[in-house]
């Protein structure tokens, strides 16, 4: 996994999208599928978001944001649009929907992760494996993270905290239980 | 500072395990996405309003709408501080002139008489009335231009009215003389009087009588026809005393009103046969104008102009503001309140998404 919080100081057309793709895309995998909690899904929503980028290469400029908050960017606009299409197509089909069976994979977020831990994980609400996933696990800073998702950067220290000592929570309950 | 320092270290623990986990995508997908990398980007070709950027945009705008501003401003002064000339000309000819080198003005002002402002009557009856105010050299001038006045009117068949003449001190003085010349030689009059120094002022009134006239000739024309029926009536010997003594009576105020209506006529009669002139003659010099000491150059006058220009526009960007303002708000608000609104859907999304 890379870190490259700061923008890059070299332009798209000195570095060419398969080698930025090929350098960001487990970032973008592990900001899916936290985001999602899906493999399945975000490993189609990977894919999706590096079309959407390679179509817009030319319109990034790094003076802006590294190559990892813009791919994060379109990443998120792909899941936002990915959850909006599930809840208008859920909308249509609550009956059958309901008794959906929903695929659950052991290491959803990565191997070697404890079984309390995945499933503390899984109860934590997209919006909050999200924070987690853009300052824990891609490692990006406050305020990146913070325009990435539109918010302030107390508000994304904040919203991490709050995540973190949700997670924290729910794997004590796990552990007492 | 790193990143991983601003994460509370009262989850360290956590954030070491979350950290440890391996995330690799699966060779599947790597393939993918090198698939897609390797094939020819198909960018749409971005629209002109997306090529431009609202900061470049606002660079180049800004400055180019000021300098187009500046020159619309300078270009209006310098046109209008041309026209100006002609704009002066045009006052001089019917304001009094400042100066003793105001022969162009006099030329002026014969032009006038010979192309129509002095209008010559008809056969009609006029009311002519001239008023002519002349500046002459000095208090010798001054005489002799009154002499020479009254000598023209006697010449044209004239007369004098009046004559006022005061010389209140030795540097100057002026005199009024007011005329009557026969309406057909009144053109004749003029001429002879714009000679006798420099026009300051003129007016010219010419007002038709002919149709009080004529009606006073009717009146006149009833009246003695009332009168001989009267006095026809008279005539009957057998008039009862009372009514005689009626008649007479209306036959003195018939007679009256005829008397009257004849004087009438015949001022009507004369006002319309000789015009009145007033000539007034003064050495007096008016003061000097402040502002033709301090004519400004073309120049000037094109930075003034100018200024003049760029304060207007400065008023129109105002009343532009002040009605586009309200809508700018709205528009801002509104726009705040759609991202707000759009952040607010996201939040619930994500919320509701498990």
């Amino acid at each position: 996994m890379t870190v490259s919080g700061s923008p890059a100081s070299t332009a798209p057309q000195e570095r060419s999208f398969a080698s930025v793709a090929e350098q960001h895309l487990a970032d973008v995998h592990s900001y899916l599928l936290y985001f999602t909690g899906d493999r399945a899904v975000a490993e189609e929503l990977t894919a999706e978001t590096f079309e959407r980028a390679c179509r817009h290469w030319r319109r990034y400029d790094p003076r802006r944001a590294s190559a990892k908050t813009w791919l994060c960017q379109i990443a998120r606009s792909t899941a936002l649009d990915h959850f909006r299409a599930e809840e208008r197509r859920r909308r249509r089909e609550t009956a059958y929907v309901r008794s959906e069976p929903v695929d659950t994979y052991e290491d959803a977020f990565g191997e070697g992760l404890s079984p309390r831990l995945e499933e503390a994980l899984r109860s934590l609400s997209a919006g909050e494996r999200e924070v987690i996933a853009l300052r824990v696990i891609l490692d990006i800073e406050v305020e990146g993270a913070a325009r990435l998702l539109g918010i302030s950067g107390t508000a994304c220290t904040t919203r991490l905290h709050r995540a973190l000592a949700r997670l924290e929570a729910k794997v004590g309950d796990d552990v007492v239980a | 500072m790193s990143s991983r320092e601003l994460i509370d270290e009262r989850f360290a623990d956590l954030v070491s395990e979350l950290r440890s986990a391996r995330l690799a995508p699966p060779p599947e997908l790597r393939q993918r996405v090198r698939a897609i990398a390797a094939a020819p980007a198909a960018e749409p070709r971005p629209s002109l309003l997306e090529r431009v950027r609202l900061r470049r945009a606002a660079l180049v705008l800004v400055p180019v709408s000021l300098a187009a501003v500046v020159s619309a401003a300078m270009v209006q002064g310098l046109v209008s501080s041309g026209e100006r000339k002609t704009v002066d000309v045009a006052v001089e000819r019917i304001a009094p002139p400042a100066a003793e080198d105001a022969k162009p003005v006099l030329k002026a002002g014969a032009r006038d008489r010979e192309q129509g402002a002095s209008l010559p009557p008809g056969r009609r009856l006029v009311d002519y009335r001239v008023q002519m105010r002349l500046r002459v050299a000095n208090l010798d001038e001054l005489s002799r231009a009154t002499v020479r006045t009254m000598r023209t009117v006697r010449r044209l068949g004239g007369y004098v009215g009046s004559v006022r003449y005061s010389s209140p001190s030795v540097r100057g003085g002026d005199a009024v003389i007011v005329v009557r010349v026969p309406v057909a030689r009144m053109q004749n009059a003029i001429l002879a009087f714009s000679e006798l120094g420099t026009i300051v002022s003129q007016s010219i009134s010419l007002t038709d009588v002919q149709k009080a006239y004529d009606r006073q000739v009717e009146q006149a024309g009833r009246l003695r026809t009332l009168i001989a029926r009267t006095e026809r009536r008279l005539r009957d010997e057998e008039l009862p005393a009372s009514e005689r003594a009626a008649l007479e009576l209306q036959l003195v105020r018939q007679r009256a009103d005829l008397v009257a209506l004849v004087r009438r006529h015949e001022a009507t009669g004369e006002r319309g046969r000789m015009a009145t002139a007033r000539l007034s003659l003064t050495t007096f010099r008016p003061p000097p104008r402040a502002t033709a000491a301090t004519e400004p150059s073309r120049l000037g006058r094109a930075l003034d102009d100018s200024g003049r220009v760029l304060a207007k526009e400065l008023l129109w960007a105002l009343y532009g503001l002040i009605v586009a303002g309200p809508l700018l708000v709205l528009g801002l608000l509104a726009l705040g309140a759609r991202r707000a609104r759009r952040r607010r859907s996201e939040r619930q999304l994500l919320a509701r998404v498990g």
